[in-house]
């Protein structure tokens, strides 16, 4: 009997264990959204000249890294499936360049606005902008190591890579995605 | 999902996030409402069809839906 071809409860794409943990983090966030908004509740006027601070280009810009990354992230897991190793690969690559992409702009955000002054303890507003940006690119670090151990399984041994695995390393790539899709709303366009 | 298919959602993201970017930008209540809309669409977007998650159990569709709603709602009514 093939029990993995009828969804049960105990196995979304990636294993119990990996949404578990994307479930933990997205309520982690979540949780400091809402502290976000209820603080700009407060301080309005505070949130919308500080957030005037922010380049949305550069928020916008990423968003595209992070979807595009994204969306090669799953042909990937698709050419996978297929055995379609190769290309498999090629598609990781992709994905990596992306989140390469996504680390290089933020990085000359993050420069940017320390050469401005505008640093953790400028203002309530920026405290939350270093907080929540610095936890999700250290997500973003820890998932393209993740993706270039994927790279190098598929590069030198193809054949014992476990389609779970693959799926798992995927999943907390899009767990980025969707922080990211989040957290680009609330910084750069709301107040 | 097909190649296709992912490459018109791949679109679609894109397209949502220029409209929120660019169209939206502004400080009315009603701009950020749409903002919030947008981002919750594309949050789901993403987990149910880059992630497969319109392949896994309803519990796990439900779960995502409704983080993204609750993330929503409140926010709305907060801000």
């Amino acid at each position: 009997m093939n029990t993995l071809t009828k969804p049960t409860i105990s196995y979304p794409p990636g294993g119990l264990l990996i949404w578990i943990v994307i479930y933990l983090e997205l309520f982690t966030f979540g949780a400091a959204l809402l502290a976000l908004v209820y603080q700009a509740h407060e301080a309005p006027d505070l949130f919308h000249e500080s957030r005037l601070l922010l380049h949305p280009i550069y928020g916008t810009v990423n968003t595209i890294f992070l979807l595009c990354s994204g969306y090669f992230m799953a042909k990937t897991i698709s050419r996978i499936k297929d055995k379609q190793f190769i290309k498999a690969r090629l598609n990781l690559v992709f994905t990596i360049i992306g989140g390469v992409l996504f680390l290089g702009l933020k990085s000359l955000e993050y420069f940017e606005k320390i050469q401005e002054g505008l640093t953790l303890g400028y203002n309530t507003f920026f405290s939350f902008y270093w907080m929540l940006t610095l936890f999700h690119v250290i997500h973003v670090v820890v998932g393209l190591v993740i993706l270039l151990w994927l790279l190098a399984t598929l590069k030198k041994a193809p054949e014992r890579l476990e389609i779970i695995d693959a799926e798992a390393s995927a999943a907390f790539w899009h767990m980025c995605d969707l922080i990211w899709l989040l957290l680009f709303p609330l910084l750069y366009l709301i107040f | 999902m097909t190649s296709r298919n992912s490459l018109y959602i791949l679109i679609a993201l894109i397209v949502l996030t220029l409209i929120a970017a660019l169209a939206f930008n502004g400080a009315s209540a009603l701009s950020a409402y749409l903002i919030l809309l947008i981002a919750t669409i594309k949050f789901n977007l993403v987990g149910f069809y880059f992630m497969e998650l319109k392949h896994a159990h309803t519990f796990w569709k439900l779960l995502l839906g409704s983080f993204s709603i609750v993330i929503l709602m409140v926010s709305v009514v907060l801000l």
